[in-house]
């Protein structure tokens, strides 16, 4: 239970009532309104396994993301991985080729269990940047769909990349890909400051082509912002210059990050901001509000920050699901690329075959069934259940906190002080609930 | 039908074809076989001869295979072992049932 104004949110029943309300009263609501039961399902997924003895039994895998190189031609302030141009670990098109034959038969066998023929999703990410070998990417890219095409397997195939495109590579991508996230950090001045170029001074330009071209041509585009705790206050400068490289009717969202502990970022961070994330929230929700007042929520929808998870959420970690897995330059496969030096291995690709670990352990796995019972006299608990485990997994510092800990808290009193007064809540709303010998009124919590 | 003298049924399955290999699943029992090209080849002439209440043998099997590749005599002796374990391989995933 938790104080919200005048109001009492009861997180077990995702329920919402004013405090004069009299104990009898709170016991027929508690009688009456059963618990969510999202958290039985949680319990027996996640707290029946065993984290120091896992196997890779899955053959369900619905999505592999392949890192092909951890090396990029920028030298963003923020990196995650401190990418550079010397890691010598490089995929090979014949790794690929094993590691994509192993998932379309995979996907064959779940197709014919299931009866269900989804598009199998493919998504080029993490680390060093997708394109930076030009030639093994597009090589790549080709094999993957030519094996999908031979083997009757739908696929999607969706990249991150930095943008720093020429025309023809552009064609290729606009030809081949069905989603591109770019990351572009809002306006000019900040774009060069963090996404640096040892050859290129303004690579914002070469970006917002990119921008450009792509949105023309109708791929759908979302354009990635991560943003220091300095220009958080540029939230709205940012908006009116992105939504100004594309026209209305493109489809493209906006994502913001805030710049996040790890890599090159850390040092940054240690020597100059205050507490991480603190006033990213306050800017995003006046940007939010202010986009509205501008053009509707519409456009607001297009604008994201996925650090803040807007769903009732079972278990926030998947990671020891194993349904999307991911092939890494030193050919290692692992559950999730985010943990950087402590990824979870489940596999490797040896001898152009791919080889699954018999047994392994799940250090994920095993921090996300900690914080699931440890988090949950918190406010944002029913919202993250602990959230990412990797936040967990790295140094603290006096200047940093798991973003959930934080960020997803101070979302959640927002939003349910929002839901009670009225204010703009991000889709939550509260319908009222009949319950009898009850006069107070009760409000169900619901997504739209 | 018989197989080698053993009179046969064919399970119910569903399959996928893949380049390279073919995917069987056994809906009663749940288990699903994977064969490569060859093992296919002799999953299909034993269907075949099944839907066409025709009897088969190992040797029979060893001749169509022949037909598709270009297999040299010192090499005959190791398919037939190839095509009984492929054979046992089936037993073994009640894709082909004996029948008492």
């Amino acid at each position: 239970m938790y104080k919200i104004g005048d109001y009492i949110y009861d997180s077990d029943r995702l329920i919402v009532y004013k405090d004069d309300v009299s104990k009898e009263e709170i016991e027929i609501i508690n009688d009456i309104v059963e618990k969510d039961d999202v958290d039985k399902a949680a319990r027996t997924g996640l707290m029946s396994l065993n984290a120091d003895e896992m196997s890779m039994d899955k053959i369900t895998i619905n999505e592999i993301g392949i890192c092909l190189t951890y090396n990029c031609n920028l030298r963003c302030t923020y990196c995650g991985f401190s990418s550079t141009n010397e890691n010598e670990d490089t995929l090979k098109i014949s790794d690929v080729e094993a590691c994509i034959k192993d998932i379309i038969l995979k996907y064959t066998i779940k197709k014919l269990i299931t009866g269900k023929s989804d598009p199998l999703h493919v998504y080029f990410t993490g680390g060093g940047e997708p394109t930076y070998n030009w030639k093994l990417f597009q090589e790549t890219v080709l094999l993957i769909k030519r094996q999908c095409i031979r083997n009757n397997v739908p696929v999607e195939i969706q990249m991150t990349t930095n943008g720093m495109l020429t025309d023809e590579q552009i064609d290729f991508i606009s030809h081949n890909f069905d989603g591109l996230t770019v990351s572009y950090d809002g306006i000019e001045s900040t774009h060069n400051r963090n996404r640096v170029s040892p050859t290129c001074r303004n690579t914002n330009l070469i970006v917002e082509h990119t921008i450009e071209e792509i949105a023309r041509r109708g791929v759908p585009l979302t354009i990635r912002t991560t943003i220091w705790q300095q220009d958080y206050c540029r939230m709205k400068e940012m908006y009116h210059h992105i939504f100004s490289l594309v026209s209305k009717e493109d489809d493209v969202d906006w994502s913001i990050y805030p710049t996040l502990f790890e890599g090159r970022a850390r040092e940054h961070i240690n020597g100059k901001e205050e507490m991480t994330y603190k006033g990213f929230l306050r800017n995003y929700i006046d940007l939010i509000e202010y986009v509205i007042l501008e053009e509707g929520e519409r456009r607001a929808k297009a604008i994201s920050a996925s650090i803040l998870n807007n769903n009732i959420s079972k278990i926030f970690c998947g990671a020891y699901k194993k349904e999307n897995l991911w092939l890494l330059p030193n050919k290692k496969i692992v559950t999730c690329i985010e943990p950087k030096d402590e990824m979870v291995c489940v596999g490797e690709i040896s001898n152009g075959k791919v080889k699954y670990q018999a047994k392994y352990q799940d250090k994920l796995l095993k921090i996300a069934q900690t914080k699931y019972l440890e988090c949950r006299e918190c406010i944002a608990y029913r919202f993250c259940k602990g959230g990412c485990p990797v936040w967990h997994l790295r140094d603290s510092s006096k200047h940093y906190q798991a973003p959930e800990c934080l960020l997803q808290k101070e979302y959640w009193e927002y939003i349910l002080e929002a839901v009670v007064s009225g204010k703009y809540s991000f889709g939550w709303q509260v319908e009222k609930m009949d319950i009898p010998d009850v006069q107070h009124d009760v409000y169900k919590l619901i997504h739209e | 039908m018989k197989l080698n003298d053993v009179e046969i049924s064919v399970s119910k399955y569903i399959s996928e074809e893949l380049e390279n290999d073919v995917v069987l699943y056994n809906e009663e029992r749940m288990k699903i076989v994977v064969l490569n090209h060859t093992a296919s080849l002799i999953w299909k002439t034993i269907i075949n001869n099944c839907n066409n209440q025709r009897n088969l043998s190992t040797n029979d099997i060893v001749i169509e295979l022949q037909k598709s590749y270009n297999i040299s005599e010192e090499e005959i002796k190791n398919i037939h072992s190839d095509v009984n374990e492929t054979i046992k391989l089936l037993f073994q995933a009640s894709l082909i049932k004996a029948e008492n």
